[in-house]
């Protein structure tokens, strides 16, 4: 009658979580995703069609009604700043968005230095979090890779998500300060949440339950091998 | 041959033309409803494009101030675009028209602008029709709106929308009794916006919040659906205020239910954007397929106060380019532009008063003026898909064509003929 309900996932380090809660709900093909080059993904059966799109276009998807339902981390959600519902957090793919430089800079008084440059591929929170405390620091924007801007002179600072510390450790950047942890977001499309609620209600608590029970088996969801973020 | 399309075709972004079909849809929707809203004894209201930036703001939403197109004149005012029209409808009643018996009604349509990112049915230009009803307080001025709006809905063809009723006086009498700081409701109204029912939970907890409040305020992102939410929420009711919004919004929905509309309609409370603008019932329209709603509107008793004499008042807009995407959306038919009869110029000025006559009953006429022979009239004719061509004429009778065959008819009897 009305046809599916189509989310939206993220490609890169929370794709493999978000299969596996979907699978968990019954999509038991979903996997087949990733060895195709499908963009979308039908399981007419559930009600539900996939579509995986870089991480920061779930966000434009879901606002423009492209997707009614979408699976973002919270840090790329603050980013980009897009009118949608985040009813609920998943529990997975917890990380944290931080300020990390060379050694040298730590005990430095950030305030005190004519310039400031900042590299990040979150070029809104970081110039947010730094005019927050009065700095205007020179925000450089890039898509990927952060930590080398430090080493070879493109950036004082960089803004980036940790997951364990691996990849700051061995570019040998320390953390300076945090700008906010993390973790998968549920996003819905505020026309799809009036038309639908029923449904997305109804899913909501299908996936509510399947995140529980994770939580009290010792969740499979809770460390990815992938490592770090980007 | 390129006639100079680089430069002096380019636009700035968010505005764009209209022409052809595009516009003959945008105004055949904007002339159902004005015939609409003058059936509902309402007249229309032509506020200025521009005017002075302080006295628009001091009725705006605060959050309009970011989204506001400034303009210097050359005295160094500071003049706005209008980013709304009912904001310049409180400006002319609260200082102008304040002595007239009430209620006023008053219907728009016209352009605003916002300076936003451009987005599917969105442009920083765009159209809006709507109502203000001005010196009623109670449900019946609010069902009223409703109901013209559910009627303006029905009327260009529009179905399966939904009209989500909310009521803000529910959710500023719990916040009033508080005594939050202004951050500290900014917070509030953010995790209310996003439905973020952990992070709303997270900050009733934060600041001690009593079982009472907390309780109606965590509940209220589930407060949706139909008139089952009224009791609930009549329950979740932590004081007077509280209590007798929620018996407003039920009488509202009473009224509206005795007239067979309740099918159209969702209780929502859930929403807490508009806060500073709305303090009683709040619509909010939507149409399946379309992520974003079509209409928008609720009861602002405080602001006209702004500007003058307080004056108690509801409306709604719709947005007319929503709208359009809507029905596109459920595959609505096109218009047709093309004339019915074309007609040759010298038979033209044979049979002006019968012609005159079809274009009184709503016929399109085309008077040929390419000087173009028979064979010319018809093949223009086919290339514009008009389906009657007047060849020739003299003062009685008109030599009238139609596919492939001929033959004449007296000007009279065109009317039956067509």
């Amino acid at each position: 009658m009305k046809g599916t309900l189509s989310v939206a996932l993220p490609k890169g380090r929370l794709l493999q979580p978000c299969l596996e809660l979907f699978q968990d709900l019954g999509c038991a093909g979903l996997m087949g995703i990733l060895s195709t080059r499908l963009l979308l993904w039908e399981e007419p059966e559930r009600g539900l069609s996939f579509m995986v799109i870089r991480p920061a276009d779930v966000p434009i998807y879901v606002e423009h009604g492209a997707a009614d339902l979408g699976i973002v981390g919270r840090d790329v959600l603050r980013e980009e700043q897009r009118d949608v519902y985040e009813p609920m957090g998943l529990g997975f793919g917890r990380c944290r968005l931080v300020v990390a430089g060379p050694p040298e800079i730590r005990d430095q008084n950030l305030h005190l230095r004519h310039r400031l440059r900042v590299a990040s591929s979150y070029p809104h929170l970081t110039r947010q979090h730094f005019l927050k405390q009065g700095i205007s620091a020179e925000v450089v924007s890039l898509s990927g890779s952060v930590e080398l801007a430090p080493l070879v002179g493109l950036a004082d600072l960089v803004v980036d998500l940790v997951q364990t510390g691996r990849t700051m450790r061995e570019n040998n950047l320390v953390e300076i300060d945090e700008i906010m942890s993390s973790e998968a977001c549920l996003i819905v499309n505020r026309a799809s949440h009036k038309l639908r609620l029923k449904e997305i209600n109804h899913l909501m608590k299908r996936i509510a339950d399947v995140i529980e029970k994770f939580k009290v088996q010792g969740s499979r969801f809770k460390v990815q091998s992938s490592g770090e973020g980007s | 041959m390129t006639y100079e399309r680089h430069f002096r075709a380019a636009l700035p972004c968010g505005v764009r033309d209209l022409f052809l079909e595009d516009a003959a849809k945008l105004s055949k929707l904007m002339a159902t409803w004005r015939q609409l809203f003058e059936s509902w004894a309402y007249t229309e209201i032509i506020p200025p494009t521009y005017e002075h930036y302080d006295v628009l703001m001091a009725g705006s939403d605060a959050d309009f101030e970011r989204r506001i197109f400034r303009v210097l004149d050359r005295e160094g005012n500071i003049l706005a675009l209008r980013p709304d029209i009912t904001t310049q409808v409180a400006r002319i009643v609260g200082t102008k028209l304040h002595d007239l018996p009430l209620p006023l009604r008053f219907y728009y349509l016209a352009n605003v602008f916002r300076f936003e990112e451009p987005q599917a049915g969105r442009q920083r230009e765009f159209y809006q029709a709507g109502l203000e009803l001005i010196g009623a307080p109670g449900p019946d001025a609010d069902a009223e709106m409703v109901s013209v709006l559910i009627e303006a809905l029905q009327q260009v063809g529009l179905r399966g929308f939904q009209i989500n009723l909310g009521q803000m006086a529910f959710f500023r009498a719990i916040v009033a009794e508080l005594e939050l700081s202004p951050a500290q409701v900014e917070t509030l109204k953010g995790a209310i916006d996003r439905k973020d029912e952990v992070g709303l939970m997270k900050s009733l907890k934060e600041w001690e919040i009593d079982d009472g409040h907390a309780a109606a305020l965590s509940e209220l992102p589930h407060l949706c659906g139909d008139d089952e939410v009224l009791e609930r929420a009549a329950s979740l009711a932590p004081n007077a205020g509280a209590r007798q919004a929620i018996e407003n919004l039920s009488h509202i929905y009473d009224l509206l239910s005795a007239q067979g509309l309740a099918e159209h309609l969702v209780i929502d409370l859930g929403e807490a954007r508009g806060m500073d603008y709305y303090t009683g019932i709040t619509i909010e329209g939507f149409s399946p397929g379309l992520g974003f709603s079509i209409c928008n509107g609720g009861r602002y008793d405080e602001l006209i106060g702004r500007y003058g004499r307080p004056l108690p008042a509801v409306g709604f807009g719709l947005g007319v380019e929503r709208v359009l995407l809507a029905l596109e959306e459920q595959g609505e038919q096109e218009v047709d532009l093309a004339p019915r009869l074309l007609v040759a110029a010298e038979a033209a000025s044979m049979g002006r008063a019968a012609l005159q006559h079809l274009r009184r009953q709503g016929m399109k006429v085309e008077v040929d003026v390419m000087a173009r022979d028979e064979a010319g009239l018809l093949e223009y004719a086919r290339v514009r898909e008009i389906p009657w061509v007047i060849v020739a004429g003299d003062a009685e009778r008109a030599l009238l064509a139609k596919t492939g065959s001929q033959h004449w008819v007296s000007w009279g009897s065109l009317e039956e003929m067509l």
